[in-house]
Formats: structure tokens, C-alpha cells, sequence
């Protein structure tokens, strides 16, 4: 991160989960509290939350946190998807 | 579950980002052209007096505008923002900071070569003027910078 909470390096699965919910990002942002602009800065890559925002957001979604944000970029849903195809084959 | 509380009165995004724009510059323009252009017995012309009233109050507005209003009180209004926000509004008022010192040495310097070189200077009045309006575009920085970060909210739908 080149400084605090200007998020460059966090990756994030967060528009994946909250369109896979069906929510709209007021609606995740009314769930945990913040601006809805602040949604759209996340998913976009352009802001790191806090620790506790993070865990809000995965328990929202009822995941582990590292599921939803990560230090390295997550592999795309098409190459997830080959990999477990030929993991099956 | 949290509630937020909006921050009330708001100018529209459209309306801040182009009263951002006018406020600064009229009122740099207002500022130097008032102490440049001097009237009979070296009297403010009334027109620059009337710019520096609009672009000063228009600096106003942008500084009570609920971008920043709530930093200028206690932290019990803190609420008013998410942790982005704040955080956003933290960096709007350093960098206000950084960009108002720059400007001072940037006037100490120009001071320093206008009488070196015989260059123009204004004289005590207009240099009263010019740091006046220095003063009111600092108060109005950090909500313009705050403007420029803001995204519209269609774009968060």
C-alpha cells in the first residue's frame, strides 16, 4: 500500500460476492455502515478498508476475510473453472 | 445494524466541481488584478471589490458545504463519516496544507525577485488584499479537493 488505507496492492472479491448476493452496493453499505461510495471504492481497488470493515464485509457474506481480500491477485473465475476441469479429467 | 447519518446541505457534485473551479481562480484574479489595476488615488476599482465579495463568499460556501463542515467541530460529529471519508478528509487537509505553505514561499520568493529585479510589487493594501485571499482559498481547499475525489452517486448504483 503506498500509504495508509490507499489500497494498491489488496486485491478483492467483493463485487463477485455482492452480485453472486443479489445485493446492490447501497445495500452491502447500509449492512456495514459506511457510505455506499465507499462499496464502489473498494471493489475498485482504490481503497484498502480497515480491519474491522474487512470483517464485517466476510461476515456479511459468511466467509473467511482472506476469501474476500488478498495480498495477491485472485485467479479469474475462467481459469478457476479450467483448473477444476482438469483436475477432474 | 449502523445507520449513517447524512451530512445536510450539500451542493450537487456538478455544482461543487464547478464552483471549485470559479471560487479559486476568481478570487486569485480578483486578488492581484484589484492591486494591479488601481483607480484614482490608488483606490480599489469597485468592480474588483465586488469579484473579490463573490469569489470570497463562494470560497465560504465550499467551506461550509458538508464536505469538510463537520471536521471543523468536535469528534462527536465524526459519525457523519465512514472510515473512508475521513480518512479522505485527513488527506484533503494535508495536502491543503502542503499546497498553502508552497504558495507563501512562492510569494516570499516572488517578493524576494521583484525587488532584486525592480519587478512589480503591490503596495501594503494590495498586499493585504492578496493574503486575504490567500486566506479564503485555504479555508476553502481541502472541500475542493474533496470535490474532485468524489465519484457521482450513479456510478455506485
Amino acid at each position: 500500500m503506498s500509504s495508509h488505507n490507499d489500497s494498491l496492492s489488496l486485491h478483492n472479491r467483493l463485487a463477485l460476492f455482492r452480485v453472486e448476493r443479489g445485493l446492490s452496493r447501497a445495500a452491502l453499505a447500509e449492512l456495514v455502515g459506511v457510505n455506499p461510495q465507499t462499496i464502489g471504492f473498494l471493489e475498485r481497488g482504490q481503497y484498502g478498508p480497515s480491519l474491522e470493515l474487512g470483517l464485517k464485509l466476510a461476515a456479511v457474506f459468511g466467509v473467511p476475510v482472506e476469501t474476500l481480500f488478498s495480498l495477491t491477485p485472485f485467479q479469474s473465475l475462467a481459469s478457476q473453472l479450467a483448473a477444476q476441469a482438469a483436475g477432474e479429467a | 445494524m449502523a445507520t449513517i447519518v447524512r451530512v445536510p446541505a450539500r451542493f450537487s457534485l456538478r455544482t461543487a466541481k464547478m464552483l471549485s473551479i470559479v471560487a479559486p481562480f476568481g478570487l486569485v484574479l480578483s486578488m492581484i488584478g484589484g492591486a494591479y489595476f488601481l483607480g484614482d488615488a490608488g483606490r480599489v476599482l469597485p468592480l474588483f471589490h465586488a469579484l473579490r465579495l463573490i469569489f470570497g463568499l463562494t470560497c465560504l460556501a465550499l467551506f461550509i458545504d458538508g464536505r469538510t463542515q463537520a471536521t471543523n467541530v468536535p469528534e462527536r460529529f465524526d459519525p457523519l463519516f465512514d472510515e473512508r471519508e475521513r480518512a479522505e478528509r485527513d488527506r484533503a487537509f494535508r495536502n491543503s496544507h502542503k499546497l498553502i505553505t508552497g504558495s507563501i514561499f512562492a510569494l516570499c520568493a516572488w517578493v524576494t525577485v521583484a525587488r532584486g529585479w525592480g519587478l512589480w510589487l503591490p503596495d501594503v493594501r494590495g498586499a493585504v488584499d492578496i493574503a486575504i485571499g490567500l486566506a479564503f482559498i485555504a479555508m476553502g481547499l481541502p472541500a475542493i479537493i474533496l470535490i474532485w475525489r468524489e465519484r457521482p452517486v450513479s456510478d455506485d448504483e
